[in-house]
């Protein structure tokens, strides 16, 4: 039985590689339950190949992830996911041509009844339940994220990954997602949000890390040396 | 902040499952190496089977002759061996690049259709989204 203390998700020196190609030098990170991590960095740094390692999609070549304490390192992606690791890609992953519905219905896989997983669906998100019946592409940016949460809800989640939410989203609705995304880490959900663009998630996130160019330099509360920190490393000033 | 105590049940629950997870050895995911004995023992199998019927015929000796079938019938063998591990092995790679194909081109074909489609809601047990229906003509 792994350390149920302990944190739910760690990354301890993970290294990760394309085709030989060295994209992560050693990231350690971790995330209790309950609690959101913002990773930060600017573009190619390898934030979504963190979260891909995270999730199993895509393999570490060093290091270690444990996930509530057990080393799962070369553990298939479909084995950590019924576990209980959600990942919601960048590009939110909805069926544009199907309705809001039928998006929910493609969740019944997990062994739920559709009643089920609309009732939890819609009261979670009620702006769903009002467009129920419409094609899914048709729905606003905000309102398809909120579809592509929703579905990864209805795995009853230990550890949710958000790749990117706010990607082509107005603030005041990148706000709104994320109160809800406070919302599920207080359930006992360990979030892990991977953000380009830093303000909106900090206002939530318990933690922040900066990565750059595979490393993560900096890590600590979300204050004001964070804003420092990150103008450096996007502006280019950091060494 | 999301400073509220987190419950550990669900916590709890996940530790227990990934502690019964079996996590395969990456040693023993070859794919690429079993791929490649099947074309080998295939090839050799061939070879050996081609090779054994001149060797039966070439002489009159029983015993020279039982030596070759037995060459020639484990060559079959070896053939027949290999072409199952080459195709068991080739089909996952193929399959895999088809279905990740079928699901680009329904999504391309997906937001061929979303470009078309009213962005008011449907009626309720519209079975079509809204698409108009490709009946056949009457005849």
């Amino acid at each position: 039985m792994g350390a149920v203390g302990g944190p739910l998700l760690e990354l301890s020196g993970v290294r990760a590689a394309y085709d030989g190609i060295t994209v992560l030098h050693g990231v350690d990170l971790t995330v209790d339950a309950g609690q959101v991590v913002a990773l930060l960095g600017p573009n190619g740094a390898g934030k979504t190949t963190t979260l891909n390692v995270a999730s199993g999609v895509h393999p570490p070549s060093g290091g270690r992830l444990l996930l509530g304490g057990r080393d799962v390192s070369g553990a298939r992606a479909g084995d950590l996911a019924r576990a209980g690791v959600c990942l919601i890609p960048e590009g939110r992953g909805v069926f544009p041509n199907l309705s809001v519905r039928d998006n929910l219905w493609m969740m019944t896989f997990t062994g739920r009844a559709r009643e089920e997983i609309e009732d939890a669906a819609y009261a979670r998100f009620p702006v769903l339940g009002d467009r129920r019946t419409q094609a899914a592409g048709t729905l606003s940016g905000g309102e398809q994220q909120m579809l592509a949460l929703a579905r990864g809800l209805t795995t009853d989640p230990a550890v949710l990954l958000l790749d990117e939410l706010s990607m082509g989203l107005a603030p005041l609705v990148v706000a709104d997602l994320y109160e809800r995304v406070a919302d599920i880490a207080r359930e006992g959900v360990a979030v892990l949000i991977v953000e380009q663009f830093a303000a909106a998630v900090l206002k939530i996130a318990d933690h922040a890390a900066v990565l750059a160019r595979g490393r993560i330099p900096w890590q600590g509360p979300p204050d004001r040396s964070l804003h420092a920190e990150l103008s450096s490393y996007y502006l280019g000033s950091a060494p | 902040m999301t400073s509220s105590p987190a419950p550990r049940p669900r916590a709890e629950r996940f530790a227990r499952e990934l502690a019964e997870l079996k996590i395969p050895d990456p040693a023993t995911a070859r794919a690429a190496l079993w791929l490649r004995l099947g074309g080998l023992l295939m090839a050799v199998g061939l070879v050996l089977g081609a090779v054994a019927f001149p060797l039966a015929h070439g002489t009159d000796n029983s015993l020279a002759q039982g030596d070759a079938l037995a060459v020639g019938l484990g060559g079959i063998a070896a053939a027949v061996v290999g072409a199952a591990l080459f195709l068991r092995y080739s089909l996952t790679g193929f399959l895999r690049f088809w279905l990740a194909r079928q699901s680009y081109d329904l999504e391309l074909l997906g937001e061929r259709l979303t470009t078309t489609l009213p962005t008011h809601p449907l009626p309720e047990g519209d079975p079509h989204h809204g698409v108009p229906r490709t009946d056949p003509a009457p005849r």
